[in-house]
């Protein structure tokens, strides 16, 4: 990368979501992991030593630091709007983790924030971002197969077995698979619709006796040209989604067996969750659980779960290295693989994003303004399902106009 | 010995087009059914029935074969627009009626039909969806029966090649009952409906109709909330690009037709070529390709995501789907194999229940009402699409717990799934 000037970055909460993008920051030359705050000690420690970067447990410190250029906010869901606030202010650039906050009220503030101070904001960490579904994007933008008139999405996962802190199985702080799930979905599908979502009707489902929160969501998108989307995910870890491919099998997070024993551990009240969880943060000893895919180069159905975009005139969905494409001259496999592996370099995009509007001025196509419309669609589902009635949206934006030339679109080799 | 009890009913075919001949095979091996006579406005039908069935009678209406005074019962296998008409004439002259799906094409034929089966003392039974299957009867059975726990959802999705398979002309106009709504919501709602337990609160759904060749609706979505807080998602999507038979390890990416076939008939209904009358008669009694879709005598073969599509039941502890041979049962310990008999030939259920209800009295479960509240879903989502307004339904019925002790689905054999 000579030439290329690199931009100091800092995450705020290093915990497993931060983790999981420890591989794809260490991937881009580009960028220099300067500044870490986080405060578990331990955790602390470990990302500071391995970056060779400062630690803070304060996080005013933290923005005070002049190298710190761009703020990475991945704390627990209740603290994203405040972070992100108070690292604009100190004039520093941010990528907020999904869901960007828990309330229409502190999305609004953080984008009116972005605009007057003037930093980059980007709403990030969803699947919108990875190489499919942006080839999806491209395929369907191309007018090939028609326009797209229905786009699904389904997850049967183990989300729910996963370990959890205390907050994480709190609805009022963000807890729960839809606030932390249906952002990949909806942010996905948002992106193949162009946008505009006109109404939604859903509901979650909330069953399992030792989980106080919601691990089943489904909804039913309309968008305002009459396409429409349903998504659900189910995360309660029985059939799984990756039992759907023929190259796939029944292990998630973890294997058949593994989640047998979570489950016992669960009903038995032995299970120890917060062990759990640090062993899968930075320097845990499950940590390559989290990184595991950097030596799977086979895509299976994960937490945006199986993606069908359905055009005038063939099919897109989701294949093994990339795509599968249905259209009128037969089924042809689209490999993107080939450019970037499927494992965590993926999660390149929103840095690369991040980067290219910082140093090179390029737009931020996923906006505090696009995220909020999201956020907007998840709070809706969630509502629908409270008042058992359609909920109709008012704060869409459509698919930026310049997005097709967000860097390293994977190229299309059919 | 036969005694009056157990003796075969007496049973007329009225419409022997494609559903119907699915039936036939297992109308043949069914010990409680005596295929009777058959009535055809095609004549070339008429004649191949009567060639397979020699001691049948033959009519060319369905007033003829309703005005024989020895058939018992009708099975109603026309067009849609006439199951209304069609079972309120036979009702009126005394006949039992099975009709397939969709029993009509608007509530208050349903409910003429209704009344016309009550006032002359016959049976009704809303026939021919797949929520007969054994699959989805033991589905509902396991869920009833609370090992699993309270049920928290009942998903289906379908994507087939049904929109390019052949057509009538009658069978591409919605008013006729053409279209994906009319036609295969039946199976899916039936299905969701029978597992959740019956009473759908509301639904909120959208079809879609893009393919040029097609004036029908292709494709369909729906979003259903049950009275007891279950859900339920149904999608079909028939334009046959891909395929959910894909979804399994043991599936391949065939439905009615291979890719390649799907590519040349897309090709020739593009350029006008298809023939579409001889596709279809070919595929009625006798022709060409019945063999190789309906009368398949190779016994049970292997379950692959269909019409129906993949059904996935979600409970506090434990889900269930369709394996190759039955269902995957999954618990907190583990995965479980239900093998059940799912025998194609066997499918015969509705006429075990009328002949059930007609001969010893018992209840039909599948009734009127209950498939009036299965087409009051599906009509709910076609006016959804076209105003944009909830419909209130107002037709729901609970399916009586009775149906899983008097049709309990046997489990030939468990097999624990080792990883």
């Amino acid at each position: 990368m000579a030439g290329k000037r690199q931009l100091g970055l800092a995450m705020v909460g290093i915990g497993v979501g931060g983790t999981e993008m420890l591989p794809a920051m260490e991937a881009m030359p580009e960028l220099r992991l300067v500044a870490g705050c986080d405060v578990n000690e331990e955790t602390l420690n470990r990302f500071a030593e391995r970056y060779n970067a400062k630690g803070y447990g304060d996080y005013d410190e933290m923005l005070a630091d002049p190298e710190v250029e761009a703020v990475w906010v991945s704390t627990p869901n209740r603290f994203h709007a405040e972070h992100s606030v108070r690292a604009m202010e100190a004039g520093k650039h941010v990528v907020v983790e999904k869901p960007m906050a828990l309330n229409m009220e502190d999305a609004q503030k953080m984008v009116e924030t972005a605009n007057r101070t003037g930093v980059k904001f980007l709403a990030g960490h969803t699947r919108s971002f990875t190489p499919p579904v942006r080839t999806m994007w491209k395929i369907i933008q191309s007018g090939e197969i028609g326009r797209a008139r229905a786009i699904n999405a389904f997850a049967y996962t183990d989300w729910m077995l996963r370990p959890r802190t205390w907050e994480e199985l709190d609805m009022a702080q963000g807890g729960g698979l839809p606030m932390r799930q249906l952002p990949h979905q909806i942010d996905s599908v948002r992106l193949l619709g162009g946008g505009m979502v006109k109404s939604v009707r859903g509901a979650t489902g909330q069953w399992m006796p030792e989980r106080p929160i919601p691990g089943y969501y489904a909804a039913f998108l309309e968008f305002e040209d009459g396409t429409t989307s349903l998504v659900c995910h189910n995360g309660y870890g029985y059939v799984m989604g990756a039992e759907f491919v023929t190259w796939g099998h029944d292990r998630q997070r973890y294997t058949s067996e593994e989640r047998v024993e979570v489950r016992r551990q669960m009903r038995e009240g032995t299970r120890d969750e917060s062990e759990d969880k640090q062993a899968l943060r930075i320097g845990g000893l499950q940590e390559r659980e989290v990184f595991k895919a950097e030596n799977e180069d086979l895509w299976v159905p994960e937490d945006l779960g199986l993606l069908i975009a359905t055009c005038e005139r063939g099919d897109i969905r989701h294949g093994p290295q990339g795509l599968i494409l249905y259209d009128d001259r037969g089924t042809h496999r689209i490999d993107l693989a080939v450019d970037r592996d499927m494992g965590p370099g993926y999660r390149r995009a929103e840095l690369e994003e991040l980067y290219d509007a910082v140093v090179e001025d390029r737009p931020i196509f996923h906006t505090g303004e696009w995220g909020l419309a999201t956020l907007e669609v998840v709070l809706g589902i969630i509502q629908s399902g409270a008042e058992s009635r359609e909920i109709y949206m008012q704060h869409q934006v459509p698919v930026h106009e310049r997005y097709g030339e967000a860097r390293n679109f994977s190229p299309v080799s059919v | 010995m036969t005694t009056v009890e157990t003796k075969p009913l007496k049973l007329g075919v009225i419409g022997i087009g494609v559903g119907a001949a699915e039936m036939l095979p297992p109308m043949e091996r069914a010990p409680y059914i005596d295929l009777f006579a058959g009535a055809d406005v095609n004549p070339s039908v008429r004649e191949r029935f009567q060639a397979r069935y020699e001691t049948a009678r033959v009519y060319d209406s369905a007033e003829a074969l309703c005005k024989d005074p020895d058939v018992e019962a009708v099975w109603i296998s026309t067009p849609n627009r006439f199951h209304g008409p069609m079972t309120v004439l036979a009702a009126n002259h005394g006949k039992h009626v099975v009709v397939e799906k969709p029993m009509a094409l608007d509530i208050r034929q349903a409910e003429e039909m209704v009344e016309a089966c009550d006032r002359n003392g016959v049976k009704l039974v809303a026939g021919h969806t797949q929520s007969f299957q054994p699959h989805v009867r033991l589905m509902r059975q396991i869920v009833a029966s609370g090992q699993l726990g309270a049920l928290g959802a009942v998903n289906a999705i379908a994507y087939t090649d049904w929109v390019i398979r052949p057509r009538t002309a009658d069978e591409l106009d919605p008013d006729q009952g053409g279209g994906l709504v009319y036609r295969q919501t039946p199976h899916q709602i039936d299905s969701i409906r029978l597992i959740a337990g019956g009473k759908v609160r509301k639904v909120r759904g959208a079809y879609g109709q893009w393919m040029k060749y097609r004036s029908i609706p292709g494709y369909y979505a729906a979003f259903l909330e049950f009275e007891n807080g279950v859900t339920g998602v149904a999608i079909h999507n028939g334009y046959g690009y891909f395929v959910a038979s894909e979804l399994v390890p043991w599936g391949d990416a065939n439905t009615r037709y291979t890719p390649s076939e799907r590519n040349e008939i897309r090709k020739s209904m593009a350029a006008g070529t298809r023939p579409e009358d001889a596709e279809k008669l070919s595929l009625r009694i006798g022709g060409e390709a019945e063999s190789a879709i309906f009368r398949r005598e190779r016994g049970p073969e292997q379950w692959k995501p269909n019409d129906l599509g993949i059904v996935i039941v979600s409970c506090e502890f434990g889900e269930l789907r369709q394996g190759p041979e039955g269902l995957y049962k999954y618990t907190d310990d583990g995965l479980t194999e239900l093998i059940v008999d799912s025998d194609p030939l066997h499918r015969d259920q509705e006429l075990e229940e009328l002949f059930n209800a007609v001969r010893l009295g018992r209840s039909v479960f599948h009734s009127g009402a209950w498939g009036m509240a299965t087409l009051e879903v599906g009509l709910a989502i076609t006016n959804y699409t076209k105003t944009g307004k909830d419909v209130e339904l107002t037709h729901q019925i609970e399916m009586p717990s009775e149906y899983d002790t008097e049709y309990a689905v046997e489990v030939l054999e468990e097999r624990k799934i080792d990883h």
